[in-house]
């Protein structure tokens, strides 16, 4: 069984933010309205974290900071679901069942990394949306908790194409949409327990780091520190 | 006394109404349906094969249902000018009109169900959760159950498949 995990760079992440789009799009993440996003309703699977920006332009460089679940091997949220809606998959992904969640939100309070984000309102989707829906991942309806799932469609879908070529699935069959669109190619991911994979390669790195290490979470996001002179 | 007759009275002819209903209703010409398509006239008379019509089950997740224009392929002509049910379809393809099928089979959109997977990969045939398409002549389905979790769940029981939720749920 893999363990599948991500590594990212921060000496590669210039902050575009393309990880962010991509991932609201494909995962069909609702965009809410001003008012209630000001209200602190916003909705992201993945989110940039902005620490600071240094030098003068040109010469700019940002210190920021992508933050999704962290898909924990101890994770904090399932301990406290009441009906299970958020369990830990065979292969390290934790999943949340949307019909099964009732909404109490104890999984977001009990979330160190705030990873996960709650459906308060439906609001109105702007026209051009409906016609970008991924077809592969439903509309969750209002009143739900939801966050990344290493895009787990992509790994169902890879799994029958697989079966249907008489092939073992390879790596880069399965790579969730913010490590495809990163243009710097800053996140790596892929099977860590498998040594020949290109993740658990890069994760060999004396700048290895993962958020609040000390609650003993064990998140299978790491993160490689950015160099600084 | 006479009020318990009255009653039973009311209730045979509510009865007899209520059959008469229903039984009309069933009768060939489905009418809340756009067309009276006929599984039975068209794979056990005329023994099309269910792949030339629904030609996502091997490659994809949604089997598809075929329109206009398929049916245009044999239906340009009339080959039986006495049936009248023909003659739908025959008029629907001179005006090139797509019909609005109504389908009864449905998953909600956070269920991933895949035709391949099952049909192809799995080897199932279509009558382990469909009923038998052949023998129904209207498209108002006889026998019709909706496919609900318990079934998925016990099947893959059966076969040993995964159970695991976030398998089917998305
Ligand atoms: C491969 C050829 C073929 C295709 C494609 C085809 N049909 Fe037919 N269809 C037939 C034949 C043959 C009959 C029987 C004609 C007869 O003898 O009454 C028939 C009969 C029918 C009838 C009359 C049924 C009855 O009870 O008499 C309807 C309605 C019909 N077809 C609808 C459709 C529709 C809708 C499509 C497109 C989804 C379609 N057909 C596609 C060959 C075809
Ligand atoms: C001539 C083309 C044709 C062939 C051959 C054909 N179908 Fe269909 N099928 C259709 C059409 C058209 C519909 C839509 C009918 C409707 O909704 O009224 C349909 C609908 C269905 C549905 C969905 C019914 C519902 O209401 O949800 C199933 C299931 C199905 N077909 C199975 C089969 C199976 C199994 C076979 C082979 C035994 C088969 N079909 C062969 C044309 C075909
Ligand atoms: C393992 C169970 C299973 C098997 C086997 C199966 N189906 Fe289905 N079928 C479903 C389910 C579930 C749906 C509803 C799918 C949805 O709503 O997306 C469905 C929907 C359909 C539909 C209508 C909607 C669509 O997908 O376009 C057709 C037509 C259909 N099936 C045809 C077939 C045919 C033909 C076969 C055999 C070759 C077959 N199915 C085998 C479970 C099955
Ligand atoms: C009649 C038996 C049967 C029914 C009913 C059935 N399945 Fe399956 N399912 C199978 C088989 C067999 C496989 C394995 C196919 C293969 O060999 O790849 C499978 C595989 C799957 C897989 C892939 C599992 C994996 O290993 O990744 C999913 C997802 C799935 N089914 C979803 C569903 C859903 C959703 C339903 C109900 C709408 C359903 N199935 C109903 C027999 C069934
Ligand atoms: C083999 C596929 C499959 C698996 C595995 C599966 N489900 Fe489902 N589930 C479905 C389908 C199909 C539906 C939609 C049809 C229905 O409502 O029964 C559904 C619907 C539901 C619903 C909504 C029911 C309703 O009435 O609205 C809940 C809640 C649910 N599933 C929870 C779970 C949980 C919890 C698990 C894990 C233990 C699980 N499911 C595993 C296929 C599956």
């Amino acid at each position: 069984m893999p363990r599948y995990g991500m590594v990212i760079d921060l000496n590669k992440c210039n902050n575009c933010e393309a990880c962010v789009t991509a991932c609201k799009l494909e995962n069909n993440v609702q965009i809410v309205s001003k008012e209630n996003a000001e209200m602190g309703r916003a909705m992201f699977w993945i989110k940039m974290l902005i620490k600071n920006y240094s030098g003068n332009y040109p010469d700019i460089r940002s210190e920021s900071l992508p933050v999704s679940c962290m898909q924990c091997d101890e994770p904090s949220c399932i301990k406290v679901c009441p009906v299970r809606a958020t369990y830990k998959r065979d292969d390290g992904i934790v999943a949340q069942i949307y019909p099964q969640c009732i909404g109490c939100r104890y999984c977001m309070a009990n979330c160190p990394y705030t990873a996960k984000v709650f459906n308060w309102f439906k609001d109105e989707q702007p026209v051009e949306n409906e016609k970008t829906y991924n077809p592969d991942v439903s509309v969750r309806p209002k009143g739900v908790v939801e966050k990344c799932t290493f895009c787990i469609h992509r790994l169902q879908k890879a799994k029958e194409q697989a079966k249907a070529e008489h092939r073992k699935i390879r790596e880069e069959d399965y790579q969730p949409a913010c490590a495809e669109v990163c243009p710097s190619h800053a996140i790596y991911f892929g099977d860590l327990d498998d040594p020949s994979s290109k993740v658990s390669k890069v994760m060999r790195d004396y700048r290895k780091f993962t958020l609040q290490e000390e609650l003993g979470t064990k998140p299978k996001v790491y993160y490689l520190s950015a160099m600084t002179e | 006394m006479k009020n318990k007759l009255f009653v039973l009275i009311l209730f045979i002819i509510g009865a007899a109404v209520g059959f008469y209903l229903m039984n009309s209703h069933s009768e060939n010409d489905a009418k809340d349906f756009p067309v009276p398509f006929s599984h039975y006239v068209h794979t056990s008379v005329h023994k099309i094969k269910c792949v030339n019509c629904h030609r996502g089950v091997l490659t994809q997740e949604k089997a598809g249902i075929p329109n206009i224009d398929y049916c245009s392929m044999c239906h340009s002509t009339l080959m039986n000018p006495k049936s009248k049910r023909e003659r739908i379809i025959y008029n629907l393809v001179k005006e090139n009109k797509p019909i609005k099928w109504m389908v009864h089979y449905h998953v909600p959109d956070y269920v991933l169900f895949s035709h391949r997977r099952h049909v192809k990969l799995g080897k199932l045939p279509c009558t382990d959760c469909h009923v038998d398409m052949t023998k129904q002549d209207s498209p108002e389905l006889k026998g019709f159950t909706q496919i609900m979790m318990p079934k998925c769940f016990n099947c893959h029981q059966e076969k040993d498949i995964t159970i695991d939720c976030n398998n089917c749920h998305h």
